[in-house]
């Protein structure tokens, strides 16, 4: 099983590294895709060079990550980054988006009449992007094809929700177990 | 850096970004091919400004080279802090600097360490460890639990809660600190070093007291020969 990665200048880096971490430790195949050619300098600083950009092939993934972060105001305008979201999303098992990734998914129209979550602080903002929604504000929402998590960590917890459905219980034990984590904090609405 | 170490670097990142510290590496370029994201250094170690805290992550080798080693032990003395994040410890405990203090690290490699670092207090069962300018985390995620505290010990409980509310963070394993990680050894199927799953009928073992123990390796097994007592008890 493979997972992408969105990352886009000002991304938040718990929003990424979380999942990141719980795939990887999962031995999943990563990719990260870049909004623009070379390197992301991320909320905080910390400059990351992405395996590719999302003008480049990329195999269809399991789940497709959308991160969250004050970047996502800016991408969210970006027509070139939401026609590419629009297009992987269509070949994804699973698109999984975190904290304000939730404000890409509603600006590509991936949203509409769907229940969603997001970071508490940009509730308000997500329903302008996407009035037909139904905002829980729950840490975790799974509408099948599309999970949203809520603010930052929430994605780590997110992750898990999402490699249990593929991988299944135990799977995803173990992996909280290997990367210390404690799971049973979870709070997950089905919509 | 190996992809497996990220979410221990970037974890603690994420809860110390408040914090306005610079991130120092052993080279400040990345290699010319990596297929993983891979973060870029603000500086070389010969070019870096004295840090406050300075965090050790898990690196792809549990050692370091005497340079790496020579530059921990001159910034840990101008640091308010030096910490460790899982396996970062191993690296930590190389440069002489845990001797006589607690630690802990990564539940897969407790032993490893308390066997090959018997002046080092290896602590089981929980998330962190402080011992006076000096701390360590567990494996991985125990590293966001140690960031979090050490916000705390700078601004106060009110801004760490602030910060964990920030960022969602609802684990208590800061405040608590207990590990649900460690558990006790099945010596019949666990190497009684590492944890590792082992094949009895053809791994190396040892007898300690009437009672037969296995190792992955025969390195484990030369650490468990040399203090025998102090393997069992981590057991």
């Amino acid at each position: 099983m493979n997972a992408a990665i969105l990352l886009f200048d000002d991304v938040e880096v718990l929003d990424f590294a979380g999942p990141f971490e719980v795939f990887n430790a999962a031995s999943f195949e990563i990719v990260t895709v870049g909004t623009k050619l070379g390197e992301i300098r991320t909320r905080g600083g910390l400059c990351i060079r992405p395996t590719q950009t999302i003008a480049e092939p990329l195999a269809s993934p399991t789940v497709l990550i959308i991160p969250g972060g004050f970047g996502t105001r800016i991408e969210m305008r970006n027509e070139t980054v939401l026609s590419w979201l629009r297009a992987t999303a269509a070949r994804s098992d699973i698109v999984f988006s975190v904290c304000t990734g939730s404000l890409l998914l509603a600006a590509a129209g991936a949203l509409r009449g769907l229940r969603a979550t997001t970071h508490h602080d940009a509730l308000d903002e997500l329903r302008s992007a996407e009035p037909s929604c139904q905002i829980t504000g729950d840490r975790i929402v799974d509408n099948g094809a599309i999970v949203m998590a809520a603010g930052v960590s929430s994605g780590i917890d997110g992750a898990f929700h999402v490699l249990e459905r593929l991988a299944g219980n135990k799977t995803a034990a173990m992996t909280a177990r290997y990367i210390e984590y404690p799971l049973s904090l979870s709070r997950i609405t089905v919509g | 850096m190996q992809r497996r170490e990220f979410l221990k670097r970037s974890a603690a990142l994420g809860a110390l970004a408040a914090l306005p510290f610079p991130f120092a590496s052993i080279d400040a370029e990345p290699s010319a091919i990596t297929p993983r994201p891979f973060p870029r250094p603000d500086y070389a170690l010969t070019t870096a400004p004295a840090p406050k805290v300075m965090v050790i992550p898990a690196q792809g080798m549990n050692s370091a080279s005497e340079p790496v080693l020579g530059w921990i032990r001159q910034a840990s003395r101008t640091a308010d802090l030096t910490m460790s994040v899982c396996t970062g410890a191993l690296i930590l405990a190389q440069t002489g600097l845990l001797a006589g203090r607690a630690a802990t690290t990564h539940h897969g490699a407790l032993t490893a360490m308390a066997l090959a670092y018997p002046d080092i207090h290896v602590k089981r069962g929980v998330r962190f460890v402080e011992d006076g300018p000096f701390a360590s985390s567990g494996g991985l995620s125990c590293g966001i639990d140690l960031a979090m505290r050490v916000v705390e010990r700078y601004c106060g409980q009110e801004m760490a809660q602030e910060t964990a509310r920030q960022l969602e963070y609802q684990s208590r394993g800061w405040v608590e600190n207990h590990n649900m990680a460690f558990k006790p050894l099945n010596c019949q199927t666990d190497c009684a070093v590492c944890a590792m799953h082992i094949n009895p009928a053809k791994d190396p073992r040892s007898t300690d007291k009437g009672k037969t123990y296995y190792f992955c390796e025969p390195n484990h097994k030369a650490l468990f020969d040399a203090h025998p007592d102090l393997a069992v008890s981590f057991t």
